[in-house]
Parts: structure tokens; C-alpha cells; sequence
């Protein structure tokens, strides 16, 4: 069953992201997805790379963030170079759903035998 | 994430879908893969600093590193990775840049898995029954698909018409639009394959085919160099990589054998090696993969401990008799099961883990489909053949170690009552069988419907004793080829160890298990006890 749209099953955090999702796409009015650090090339659908626009993410980095609040600063981090500052509005639900939904010490490595060198997680 | 979120908005206000199937597993789990890799290096003892790298630069660096070439052309074609879909690069001695890529949800991949859905096939695990299954049709859907689904530009860049595909919004990757514009609702798993779906998987390998050419040659003209590099899943496509070849648009071709992501795993850590320290590159003159054997082995000792204490009867070999005693069951018809030295990285069997046969008998493609690897019964059989006379068989002369490039069967050897074609016209319930037993040449067990076959090279170098097990053979019966398929039944993993060995030959109709040096005959086993429900163990792929 779905109130306004939205299944009632959903948690909190999907609710408000669908809604924030939705309204920052309204803003766009119907502009299509834009990717992170390429810029598109005349009369081609190749597109060219950016990587000057951000140190951070260049091909090979060192992943520090290891916390929701760290995900947070980088994801935003990613958004603001990129020019898409619209988004935003949805880091803060990502590291409320980053951190409710993370695997807690212990769930992590979970894992099922399916033979001496194959494990499911 | 950022991917995610984008087709999140772009698909609004119908994203409920795409936000019920993926929030859980990128709240949960992809954010936090850090964690679970942390957590396993750790128990190995590896606490350092952890780097990531690019999807598709790993897949670059998986395609140049291992390469024969200082230089080269890059081209990495996929479902998607981070953003990209297809990159064109360019690799020097230990650099490696990415030139122009495609973004998603444009993507070669992800159209070709739709073809692959539609046609009742699983999606990431069933491309290649969908290319398996190509030759039995005609491309006649082949405008169709690029009046209405895909745009490709003279440059070999391209972009998806969205209203007919699904994976933005939904959980599937196709939906009614598809099925009204090929007038047919998707074929559902193990539903019989009529003409129309092979036709549908013809008209799609040529698209493919085309768009691989033109990126090729985009390549070709951006780098000006003569070597090109290939990985991604889409470079397991063995039948485009040969249209690249025969177009000669390039000089010289190589490919990463495990071209899907696991070999994203290699990519990214000869990226970090090159970049992170100082050990220079070496470029070997065939190339530095190995052969692919990369995985573990077991010694002679090691087996026969395992034999011995579960009391399975088996002789053991001199290296000499072994290679003709192997070849003596092979042309006496016999199925082997092969578990020799390390095994294979990537999705193919090469001698490592393989099952091998006569490829002269003309009951041999049906009976290891039905008897031995349980598969569906269209499925074509791939050729080892001795480096020296594949030119004998194929029109191909060049090396092959990996099982990525197909070539058809020389004239010479083809049958000439062959009426390939009769039973394809207006018949919409082939007799699949009937197609495949019809014995198309010399080596019918390794030809396919079309006369093509995915083709191995084998060397006394990279394997001298599959090499020598092949050359024993031709001494015998004047064939230098023997089939070549993986050491597993549908839907199970490729077997590793002796053990998963043994319980693979027993539960199917193999006639010999050879290990090392060591040989059991079926006929002198006792059945597996307490084994009847093995086959649900794993799901169909």
C-alpha cells in the first residue's frame, strides 16, 4: 500500500529521500543525469575527462573516510567541485542512512561456505 | 553513490522501484565495503593503507600491464563502473590516460544484458549463452535495433534510446516497450528457444559487433598507435574481438583473459604497484599473464594423500605413458576430467580445470551438453588446438592462449553436404538437436552452426602438459585439437580442488579423472553415497 506515492513499508530515511530526490528534480526540470568529472565534446557522445577539478578523486586514492560523517564530507566535497551543489540537500540523509544501515562490529565477515575458496557475504 | 542518486532524480517521480531494490545493499553494503575488506585483510595480518582505484582504470590496467606492449590503445567496455561505461586510453611504459569515455546509463554492456534478459537468459552470468546462441539465427532484427534502440555515431560513440529500456526505473532490465517492438513477450527461463529469440541474439552480436569495430577504430585514430588493449565484460565478447582482428585495425590485439571484473582485482593492483612504488615494468615478449594460471595447485603428494585416505582406487603414471595413455582414452572416445597445475584466473578453462575430449566424434557436442555439463543443448564446445597447426584448422595464425578470439573452420576441412540454412526458413520449432548433430566438419564436437569456433592455442611454454597430452593425440589419431570445456556443470563454479574433482567426475557421465599424474576410471568407483540432491545445490546460471 502507498500514501502519496510512497510505499508504507519504506523507513523514514527512504521517505525523505524520495522526497528531497523528487524535489531536486523538479528543480532540474527535466535535465538528464550528469556525470562526475568529464565535460562532453562537440558533435561526439564521447566525453572528455576533468580530473583537475578534483584532487580528491583522482584514478587512485586513498580511502580515509570510515565513518558516516567522513562520507558525508567527501560526498559533498565530490558534489561541490562537480557543480552540483542542487544535491546537497541529500548529504544529510545519506549519513543518517549510512549510519543506520551500516553493519554493526561483527556482522561484518559474516559469511557462508560455498567451498574452500568461494564465500558468499 | 553519486551515480546512484543521480538516476534516483533523473527517473523521478518513478524511482520508488530503483529506491526499494538498491537502498538497502548502498546503505549497507557498498558504503561500507571498506570495512568488510579491512576486516579480511586483517585476519590475514594486512593492516595498511587502503587505496582505491577506478573501475575502469583497473580494467585498463588489467588489458596494458600484463600486455606484450610499451604502448598501446586502451579500450575498456562494461555494464558500468563508477560513471563510465566505455573508456578509450592510452598506455606508455607505466602510465596509463584515459582519453574519452561514455557515461552512463549509456552502455554496451547493459544494452546487450537486456538482449540477454529478454531472451531468458541471467543477466551478468548469461552473455555468453546469448553469443552461443547468435549463429543459430539471422540478424534481421539488426536495423531495427538501431533505428529504435541504440545511436551510433561514425565514430563508434553511441547513446541508448531510454524509452525501451528498464534498468533506470525497475528491477528488470526490459519491459512492454521491448516486448511491442519485437512482437514477442521475453522468453522465460528454460522455456524452449524459437527462431524469433535466435534472431533477436543474431541481430544484437552484429550491433555489438558493430559498435566494437567503430570504438576500435576511434582508437586507432586518437592514439595513432598499432597495439591495442581490451578488457571489461564486453571483451569477453570472443566474437567481436575476432570481427577486431580480421578488420586489421590494429596491428597486434591483446586481452585480459579474466576481462569481467575479477580481473578489475589484477588492474588495480598493478596500478597501485606502478604508482605507489618504484619497481619498474617489465614487457614480456609473449606477455606477462602467465597463462593465466594464477590460482592454486595441488603437488602429486598432496592428491595422492586425498586419494588414499578416502579410499578411491586410482594408478599413477610415469610423465611419459601418462601423455599417451591420456591420449589413447581420448580416441577411444572417453570424457576426461583434467585438474592440472595452477588454476585459472578468469571465466575460462585452459587446461588447468578442464573436461577434454575427441572433437572428430560427431555424438560429442550432445553428449557433454546432456550427459556431462547438463546444459542446454545449443551450447557450442571450444577447440584446444597445438599453436603450431592452428592455420591447419582455422583461418586464424596467430597466438590464442586465452580463448578470446573466434575464427572459422578452414574450408578444407568442412563437410560439403553441409545445408546449413534449409532448416532456418519459416521453421519457428527447430529441432535444435537434429542442427547440432549434423556433422559440419572434420572436427564437428568444435564446430559451430556458422562454421566458427572460440578458439585456444596451446604452447609447450604456458602448459607443456596440456601441450603434450594434445601432441600425443595427433600422434595417434593425426588431430592436433581436443575439446576444451570448463571443469564444472551448469551453474556450479569451476572445480579447485581435487576434492571438488572427484565429486564433479562422479555425479556425471565422465569417464576418467586424471590429476596430476594420477588416473581413476569411472568403472572402478563406488557411487558417492547419500549424493541424490547435489543439483539443487546451486542455482541454475
Amino acid at each position: 500500500m502507498r500514501v502519496g506515492g510512497i510505499p508504507m513499508s519504506w523507513t523514514e530515511d527512504m521517505q525523505k529521500l524520495k522526497v528531497v530526490a523528487d524535489k531536486i528534480a523538479a528543480g532540474r526540470d527535466g535535465k538528464g543525469m550528469t556525470s562526475c568529472l568529464t565535460k562532453p565534446i562537440e558533435n561526439t557522445y564521447y566525453e572528455k575527462r576533468t580530473h583537475t577539478s578534483a584532487e580528491h578523486m583522482t584514478v587512485l586514492f586513498e580511502y580515509v573516510a570510515s565513518t558516516p560523517i567522513e562520507l558525508r564530507e567527501q560526498i559533498e566535497q565530490i558534489w561541490n567541485v562537480n557543480g552540483k551543489s542542487d544535491m546537497l540537500d541529500l548529504a544529510s540523509i545519506c549519513m543518517i542512512s549510512a549510519a543506520r544501515c551500516r553493519p554493526k562490529q561483527g556482522e561484518v565477515g559474516k559469511r557462508r561456505e560455498v567451498s574452500q575458496y568461494v564465500y558468499e557475504f | 553513490m553519486d551515480r546512484w542518486l543521480e538516476n534516483v532524480i533523473a527517473v523521478s517521480p518513478d524511482n520508488c522501484a530503483i529506491i526499494e531494490k538498491s537502498y538497502e545493499s548502498m546503505f549497507a553494503d557498498k558504503l561500507w565495503v571498506h570495512d568488510l575488506i579491512r576486516n579480511e585483510l586483517g585476519k590475514l595480518g594486512i593492516a595498511d593503507k587502503l587505496y582505491v582505484c577506478e573501475h575502469h582504470v583497473s580494467h585498463a590496467a588489467s588489458a596494458f600491464y600484463p600486455s606484450p606492449f610499451n604502448e598501446a590503445a586502451i579500450l575498456t567496455m562494461d555494464g558500468v563502473g563508477e560513471w563510465a561505461t566505455t573508456t578509450i586510453g592510452y598506455g606508455k611504459n607505466k602510465e596509463i590516460e584515459i582519453l574519452e569515455q561514455i557515461s552512463y546509463p549509456h552502455s554496451l554492456g547493459l544494452l546487450y544484458s537486456a538482449f540477454t534478459f529478454f531472451c531468458g537468459f541471467k543477466v551478468n552470468f548469461g552473455e555468453y549463452k546469448l553469443m552461443g546462441l547468435a549463429p543459430y539465427g539471422e540478424p534481421i532484427y539488426a536495423n531495427l535495433i538501431k533505428e529504435k534502440l541504440i545511436d551510433i555515431r561514425d565514430d563508434g560513440s553511441f547513446r541508448l534510446n531510454l524509452d525501451y529500456f528498464s534498468f533506470t526505473n525497475k528491477s528488470v532490465m526490459t519491459d512492454e516497450a521491448f516486448e511491442k517492438l519485437f512482437d514477442t513477450p521475453r522468453r522465460l527461463p528454460e522455456e524452449q528457444i524459437t527462431r524469433k529469440y535466435m534472431d533477436i541474439a543474431a541481430s544484437i552480436q552484429v550491433v555489438t559487433e558493430e559498435v566494437v569495430l567503430g570504438l576500435a577504430r576511434h582508437a586507432r585514430k586518437i592514439t595513432g598507435c598499432k597495439n591495442l588493449v581490451l578488457a571489461g565484460g564486453i571483451a569477453l565478447n570472443c566474437v567481436a574481438n575476432g570481427r577486431v582482428l580480421k578488420d586489421k585495425v590494429f596491428e597486434n590485439i591483446w586481452i585480459q583473459p579474466a576481462a569481467g571484473d575479477a580481473g578489475g582485482a589484477l588492474g588495480a593492483a598493478l596500478y597501485a604497484t606502478y604508482h605507489l612504488s618504484d619497481i619498474p615494468r617489465t614487457v614480456e615478449s609473449t606477455d606477462s599473464q602467465r597463462g593465466t594460471y594464477l590460482g592454486p595447485k595441488y603437488s602429486v603428494e598432496e592428491i595422492e594423500i586425498f586419494l588414499k585416505n578416502n579410499k578411491y582406487p586410482y594408478r599413477v603414471y610415469e610423465e611419459k605413458e601418462l601423455y599417451h595413455q591420456i591420449a589413447r582414452y581420448l580416441a577411444d572416445n572417453k570424457v576426461i576430467g583434467l585438474l592440472n597445475g595452477r588454476m585459472e584466473f578468469g571465466p575460462r578453462a585452459l587446461g588447468g580445470r578442464s573436461i577434454i575430449a575427441n572433437p572428430m566424434s560427431e555424438e560429442m557436442q550432445s553428449k557433454l551438453n546432456l550427459k556431462i555439463k547438463f546444459r542446454e543443448s545449443f551450447r557450442p564446445f571450444a577447440p584446444a588446438v597445438l599453436r603450431e597447426r592452428v592455420a591447419d584448422y582455422f583461418e586464424l595464425d596467430t597466438d590464442s592462449p586465452y580463448m578470446l578470439l573466434v575464427a572459422p573452420v578452414r574450408e578444407e576441412i568442412r563437410e560439403t553436404n553441409d545445408t546449413y540454412g534449409e532448416k532456418y526458413t519459416g521453421d519457428d520449432q527447430i529441432d535444435m538437436l537434429q542442427v547440432i548433430k549434423r556433422k559440419r566438419s572434420t572436427i564437428p564436437a568444435v564446430t559451430h552452426v556458422d562454421y566458427s569456433a572460440r578458439i585456444q592455442t596451446v604452447d609447450s611454454e604456458r602448459n607443456p602438459y596440456f601441450y603434450r597430452i594434445i601432441k600425443s593425440f595427433e600422434k595417434i589419431t593425426g588431430c592436433g585439437v581436443v575439446v576444451n570445456t570448463s571443469f564444472n556443470v551448469r551453474g556450479e563454479p569451476i572445480v579447485c580442488t581435487p576434492d571438488d574433482a572427484y565429486r564433479c567426475f562422479m555425479r556425471t557421465d565422465m569417464d576418467v579423472l586424471v590429476m596430476e599424474n594420477c588416473v581413476l576410471l569411472k568403472e572402478e568407483q563406488k557411487p558417492l553415497e547419500n549424493d541424490e540432491s547435489w543439483r539443487n545445490t546451486y542455482e541454475l546460471d
